[in-house]
């Protein structure tokens, strides 16, 4: 059964990993906007699924999530959430367009907003596999403007076919002026935990 | 004294019994289900918001019993009949089982909404409990509120405006 808790030096290691992956992420969408984004220290926990939802800000708040399964020999999920602010101004940015309908975006701007996506994903997991030597393998992206809560339910659901808890790392990061902000999980499987684990030495002995 | 009307929140893989005049809410369901079951009679009813379809296929034992449909629906079942109601006046109403994300071809984990809802279904009909009411699939997600004095279920989403069943 997986309900250990978290030693401080697993803390520790997962946090970095989160700084390592969301700061190459930051530095590509840096480039992107011509811009400095800056990055918080990372947020970890082994939680219940309810306390997962409330990571995400609770109370049906909307934003766009794009969402990817990651296969390889560090198996899990990653979901990039964006608030509308963010969305709005990346879309004003690549395409220059003002005029956004979220209920209904059009191809460009779902292709501009899946792009950013897989960029800033590939960004995070090129940093991990990098420092890990692990292999990481993204899906293709996919993309949903709703409630934050429905979005995470896809990847907590995963995680809720091993264990009665999921492992979340979230970065939050944010541009100067504010118009972009947004959050990486990384929620990695508990398979791909334990194998970090070891690889650093840190095992749950 | 009547009794202050509270909203009592149903987390993700929980699930909570109360009576009128309170109301039970869970929010942001995409691929679970949420599962209300009332006695109109007694004015008493239960909602669990229930993440996968089968505790048999775990892979491990779970504590957490509002995690599956079969579970959470014995669960659900055995607190309402603590509470006095009789099993023959219970109906049930459900929503969610969404698709959030769609992919080109789609793996099995994508369609875990549609096995959620055939899951609720089967167990519902296992206990001889009449479904009267859904609102299920599509790929959007839904914030549900049940009205135990009325037996409302009201369902909201960001682009469908608000329903009530």
């Amino acid at each position: 059964m997986f309900d250990y808790s978290l030693k401080p030096i697993q803390l520790d290691l997962l946090k970095e990993l989160g700084n390592i992956g969301a700061g190459n992420a930051a530095t590509a969408l840096s480039s992107i906007v011509s811009d400095q984004i800056g990055l918080n220290v990372p947020e970890v926990s082994l939680v219940s699924f309810q306390e997962a939802m409330d990571f995400v800000g609770g109370e049906d708040m909307v934003v766009a999530s794009i969402y990817f399964r990651v296969d390889g020999s560090l198996p899990g999920n990653m979901l990039l959430m964006l608030p509308l602010t963010s969305v709005k101004f990346i879309l004003d940015f690549l395409l220059k367009e003002e005029d956004i309908n979220f209920s209904k975006l059009d191809p460009y701007q779902t292709s501009a907003l899946t792009e950013i996506g897989n960029i800033l994903c590939g960004a995070y997991l090129t940093a991990l596999s990098n420092f890990t030597q692990q292999n990481m393998y993204p899906s293709v992206p996919a993309l949903s403007i709703d409630m934050a809560e429905a979005a995470l339910s896809l990847p907590l659901i995963q995680m809720g076919e091993i264990g009665d808890k999921a492992l979340l790392i979230k970065t939050t990061f944010t541009h100067g002026g504010k118009d972009v902000s947004g959050n990486f999980f990384f929620i990695p499987e508990i398979e791909a935990f334990e194998k970090l684990m070891s690889y650093f030495g840190v095992e749950n002995a | 004294m009547l009794k202050d009307k509270s909203v009592i929140k149903v987390g993700m893989a929980e699930l909570s019994v109360s009576k009128s005049p309170d109301t039970l809410k869970t929010t942001g369901l995409g691929s679970c289900v949420g599962v209300c079951v009332y006695d109109a009679k007694a004015k008493v009813g239960g909602m669990a918001h229930v993440m996968l379809p089968d505790s048999k296929s775990a892979r491990q034992a779970t504590t957490v019993i509002g995690k599956y449909s079969d579970t959470a629906i014995n669960e659900l079942l055995k607190r309402l009949s603590d509470l006095g109601v009789n099993r023959k006046n219970l109906i049930a109403k459900i929503a969610g089982g969404a698709q959030m994300f769609s992919f080109a071809g789609g793996s099995e984990i994508m369609k875990i909404g549609h096995r959620n809802i055939e899951a609720v279904k089967e167990d519902l009909l296992k206990h001889s409990i009449r479904l009267v009411a859904e609102d299920v699939g599509g790929n959007y997600g839904r914030t549900i509120e049940f009205d135990l004095d009325t037996g409302d279920l009201s369902i909201r989403s960001v682009d469908n405006g608000t329903k009530i069943l």
